[in-house]
């Protein structure tokens, strides 16, 4: 019979599978934090804590495999046993919260259970550390009892020998009740027997293959030990004269080794006394240290798990909203073109005014729901770093800068694997080995740097490391060999494109494909994934001095801040935050370098792009706008027909066989209707470039 | 105002916290008005819900279970029914989370697939319902004092002891044992065996923290320990208790027979057994718990010519199994939990007995 129904016992589970996962989070990195600080007990209470939670929940959930395991893992984490077993114990931890995830895992899915025999053997061998591994050997407790004792010593004062008697059967004896049988008879032949374990009437269970008995008799001990021995039955036989009670003082004997224990198992009892024989002072001290870290996390209290997919909905709504404001607020300009001396005029304008500034508000608290701190995704990294650096003999420290940064949810998903694939990088082919490091006249540890900020409407995220740096050489003979880039090309090639061929697949600097960087996905794949969430991402690099990973992306995905401009009939718009400034040219300032259209702005050379030549009317302008666009640290010059205005877009997205064209990222409907395409600027560059190069090469 | 019995329910685990209401969203009665995730939230909850009872688990991070417990005690007097978990740590936990204060404890819940859930649900229920009952009670009840460590006699001779004294408790028990025990000299010339109502795996704990703060020794009961003055034993939770006399002395025997009255260990089956092998040498106390076992067994007792005492209403956390005894007429004697002690101390004195055994000559 189940106490909940299937529902309330599911959602349950999914409480438990979600909270637990944060709990492994924590874990890892308090395990992190003990593999630094071992001897730390505050560090060791907030590892026991998780543990002993974890226990509660997935006990409380029916996971039996893994209450049990993290009660022996609690159990295991001790102050004793960490000053014993110093940094292992972390790794116990670490290998805990594995076996913990694979486990939570599996129960998810509802598949068996990977075996948890490793991290038992690993938790058993911290706290029976002195006990080396013992063949096999009869091991007796003669644990008698009070009661026992007291005819042990009756037993003496009658002139009786009394005897610790213990025989292990022999495991391939056939019959084992009769085998249990044949030991008693030949006991109580020898003398009297006070006592026996497993008693007469108790069936031998089938793990247990050890008797115990206490004899007293008249017998010599050769005597006895001769008729003990039955061949074929009894593989070992020990037998010893009982320990004497000293004297009267048994009891007190007992109840002292009682206390002892309680000594010794209770550790930390001297405090316990201490916290009771002074409440009022620890109370006052524990009182402040309260106070203050409780307002910090007052609005944890608070919290509220709502599916993804219902803020998305609202933010729907939301972009609906501001696409019904501009409609409206065209309605109204052309209410007032017509009636320019009507009185309402005055109160259209305060309505919508106020309409506006509601909607600004409503969608800045909406997209705040979906910003989550990068920390969610930054947490698991010194993990990585640290199984990375293990694995391939190096000695890397993390820094984490820019954690509480907050990003779109959807993007900081997405971002996940590509960051950590140049993680790895950074620390399996970045950082050198500690002897390299030190030829090199560096500390043996290597960093790196992990960083996030805000740098206008985007988010910038630095991956940098002190390692050995990008050969640049190196590569491009790769890109040669491999017939990527011609051999003519490769001289007149930039230091950034030279970089970029990074980004090319099949491409690896690495001498040999380690296991790390074999691992998960490509640099092409960070490429394209950053490419998808109409982010950037750059190199610098600097040979013995390291590389830095520049990921730039936008805050959000969903309403972008745009310029919006006309080439023919067509409206376009590129995001705001690409737009470096918006400069006018006469056809006269254009020249012609290398196949390429550039102007000359300012100190700079301008490459310029006609967007009218990706369509199909050419080019024939006097007097142009030219709406210049960074990207990745290079500007570009787009040649746009005519200029329209800044407006904040909502993003639809567009499905695939929409719209055949990666140089579009996206569409948009204005107020009146009008359909915006959102250029994709990373890929207009590239085939306006190469376009312009053929053209230039038949021309 | 609705009279149902207002719960907050503080515990550091999500699941725990959202466990626990739908458990005890199942009786009608209660109502869970709230849950906080740490000590000091649910110290700001208490002030602004003012519930009828707390649960409480110890374990937590920033203000833990028991600085929290010391607060809740000192300014709400709101009673504390901590949820523990079975682990050596939480079980001395829970026992110095008794002694300051909590009411009672139940085990953590566990496994909600099973039947086992109905067990720990109705213990919970049950408990709640006694703790909101005795919130006016709980100021009153005597602090407990800790005293510096109680001087035990150097030498323990094994004594026969006078008395038999056989004591069954249930909610409320391990304060008023700790109050009752820790009262009685180290000289103290009867034997006690106690069966208290408490889950498998606590009375371990629970016997190790009374002896440490007990000027008599206080012990786990196993099978085979021989009954001597001065000397406490405990029934192990799970297991039942029995006294046999054996030729050299006499000794406590554990079985695990079936439940008498749904307890293992029964106050019914130590008070059986105590009436038969000592008689008129028995003293049989009933202490605060709920419900009536014990009650039969005392008639036992007073019947062989034993002494019978219960605790009074007003000293109790729960007037029940006291209360069944007077009742029907078995209470010789009802005394408030301060005089227990003396009374006990009276009872076994050798000059007393031995007044007694003139007596029982001379009918």
């Amino acid at each position: 019979m189940n106490f909940f129904s299937d529902e309330r016992a599911a959602e349950m589970r999914e409480l438990f599978f979600e909270s637990a996962t944060e709990l492994l989070q924590t874990l890892n990195e308090d395990g992190l934090e003990l593999e630094k600080h071992p001897e730390d007990a505050e560090i060791l209470r907030q590892v026991r804590r998780i543990v002993h939670t974890l226990k509660g929940d997935s006990a409380a959930c029916g996971f039996q495999e893994l209450s049990e395991l993290a009660h022996l893992l609690e159990d295991a984490l001790t102050p004793e046993v960490a000053a014993l077993a110093k940094a292992s114990l972390a790794d116990v931890v670490l290998m805990a919260a594995d076996t913990f995830s694979s486990m939570i895992s599996a129960y998810r899915g509802k598949m068996q259970s990977p075996a948890g025999d490793e991290l038992r053997e690993q938790i058993e061998a911290l706290t029976h550390k002195p006990a080396a591994a013992v063949p096999y050997k009869l091991q007796a407790r003669f644990a008698w009892s009070e009661y026992e004792n007291l005819t042990m010593e009756a037993a003496r004062e009658r002139g009786q020998t009394v005897y610790n008697v213990a025989f292990s059967i022999d495991p391939q004896c056939p019959m084992r009740a009769a085998a249990f049988q044949l030991v008693r008879n030949v006991l109580s032949e020898c003398g009297q027997v006070l006592a026996i374990v497993p008693e007469q009437n108790d069936a031998p269970a089938h793990d247990v293959d050890v008797v115990e008995a206490l004899l007293a008799t008249t017998k010599s001990r050769v005597s006895v030990e001769k008729k003990c021995r039955i061949p074929s039955v009894v593989r070992e036989l020990l037998l010893e004269e009982a320990a004497k009670p000293q004297d009267t003082a048994d009891i007190q004997d007992i109840v002292e080794h009682v206390t002892t224990e309680i000594e010794q198992e209770a550790g930390p009892a001297p405090e316990v006394t201490a916290e009771e024989t002074a409440p009022i002072s620890t109370a006052a001290t524990t009182a402040n240290s309260v106070e203050q870290p409780a307002a910090n996390f007052s609005q944890l209290e608070n919290l509220l798990r709502v599916d993804a997919e219902r803020i998305d909905a609202v933010l729907n709504l939301v972009g609906e909203l501001i696409i019904a404001k501009s409609m409206l607020h065209q309605t109204v300009a052309e209410f007032d073109k017509r009636f320019p001396k009507d009185p309402l005029k005055m109160r259209f304008a305060d309505a919508m005014a106020f309409q506006a500034r509601v909607l600004n508000d409503l969608q800045k608290s909406v997209m705040k729901i979906r910003m989550v701190p990068v920390e969610h995704l930054f947490r698991r990294f010194p993990r990585v770093v640290r199984d990375v650096a293990k694995s391939c003999g190096k000695d890397v420290n993390l820094v984490i800068t820019g954690q509480d940064t907050d990003l779109d949810k959807s993007i900081l998903d997405m971002l996940a694997e590509p960051l950590a694939h140049l993680v790895r990088n950074s620390v399996d082919h970045g950082i050198e080995l500690p002897e390299e490091r030190l030829q090199a006249g560096k500390a043996a540890q290597g960093t790196v740097r992990l960083a996030a900020y805000h740098q206008g409407n985007q988010i910038v995220i630095e991956i940098a490391d002190d390692g050995r740096g990008i050969d640049r050489d190196r590569l491009v003979a790769k890109a040669i060999e491999k017939g990527i880039v011609p051999q003519s090309e490769a001289g007149e090639m930039t230091e950034q494109a030279a970089l970029d061929l990074i980004f090319h697949p099949g491409l690896s600097t690495a001498d040999q494909v380690t296991s790390i960087s074999g691992r998960g996905i490509g640099m092409d794949v960070v490429k394209t994934v950053l490419e998808r969430l109409k982010g950037t991402i750059s190199i610098k690099t600097e040979e013995a001095k390291g590389t830095t990973f520049y990921l730039r992306v936008p805050l959000t995905l969903a309403i972008i801040k745009a310029l919006l401009f006309r080439v023919g009939e067509r409206m376009y718009a590129v995001p705001l935050a690409s737009v470096v400034e918006i400069t006018r040219a006469a056809q006269s300032e254009v020249h012609r370098v290398d196949g390429h259209d550039v102007i000359r702005l300012r100190d700079e050379v301008l490459t310029l792009i006609h967007l009218r030549a990706l369509g199909v009317q050419p080019a024939s302008m006097k007097n142009m706008f030219v709406v210049v666009v960074s990207l990745s640290d290079r500007k570009f010059g787009l040649v746009v027909d005519r200029m329209v205005g800044e407006e904040e877009l909502v993003i639809k997205a567009l499905d695939d066989h929409l719209v055949a064209t990666e140089l579009v990222s996206g569409a948009s409907i204005l107020g009146d209707g009008t359909v915006v395409l959102i250029l994709n600027i990373s890929a207009v560059v590239s085939r306006g470039g190469r376009m312009q190069m053929t053209m230039g090469a038949t021309a | 105002m609705s009279d149902r019995i207002r719960v907050l329910v503080v515990d550091d685990s999500a699941l725990m916290r959202k466990l626990i209401p739908q458990i005890l969203e199942r009786d009608k009665s209660i109502e869970v008005v709230g849950t906080a995730m740490d000590g000091s939230f649910g110290l700001r909850k208490i002030e602004d819900l003012r519930p009828d009872v707390v649960t409480l688990d110890l374990e937590m991070p920033r203000m833990d279970g028991m600085e929290t417990l010391r607060q809740i005690t000192r300014k709400y007097r709101v009673p504390v029914i901590i949820v523990s978990a079975l682990s050596t740590e939480g079980a001395t936990a829970t026992f110095k989370a008794l002694a300051l204060g909590a009411l009672d404890f139940v085990a953590k819940p566990r496994d909600a697939a099973s039947a086992h859930m109905d067990e720990i649900a109705e213990d919970l229920i049950k408990k709640i319902k006694i703790a909101s009952k005795t919130k006016t009670k709980n100021a009153a009840r005597p602090a407990l004092v800790e005293r510096p460590k109680p001087t035990k006699p150097a030498v323990r001779s094994r004594k026969e002891p006078t008395r038999i004294v056989a004591i069954g408790v249930s909610t409320g028990g391990p304060y008023a044992l700790q109050y009752l025990l820790s009262q009685l000299p180290g000289d103290f010339p009867g034997s006690i065996v106690i069966v208290q109502h408490m889950p498998e795996g606590f009375t371990e704990m629970f016997s190790r923290r009374l002896n440490e703060c007990c000027a008599i020794d206080v012990k786990e009961a196993q099978s085979g320990d021989l009954l001597i003055a001065g000397r406490a034993l405990i029934c192990p939770g799970d297991r039942h208790i029995k006294l046999r006399r054996m030729p050299l002395a006499s000794t406590v025997v554990l079985s695990d027979e079936d439940r008498v009255n749904g307890h293992r260990p029964s106050v019914d089956v130590l008070f059986r057994s105590v009436a038969a092998e000592f008689g008129y040498r028995a003293i049989g106390v009933l202490m605060t718990g709920m419900g009536d076992d014990g009650a039969a067994g005392m008639g036992l007792i007073k019947h062989a010519g034993g002494m019978t005492i219960a605790q009074t209403e007003e000293t109790c956390v729960v007037f029940g199994m006291p209360k069944a005894a007077i009742e029907r007429g078995f209470a010789l004697r009802v005394v408030p939990l301060e005089l227990l002690a003396n009374a006990l101390v009276n009872h076994c004195s050798p000059e007393r007995i031995a007044k007694e055994e003139k007596v029982h000559l001379q009918l």
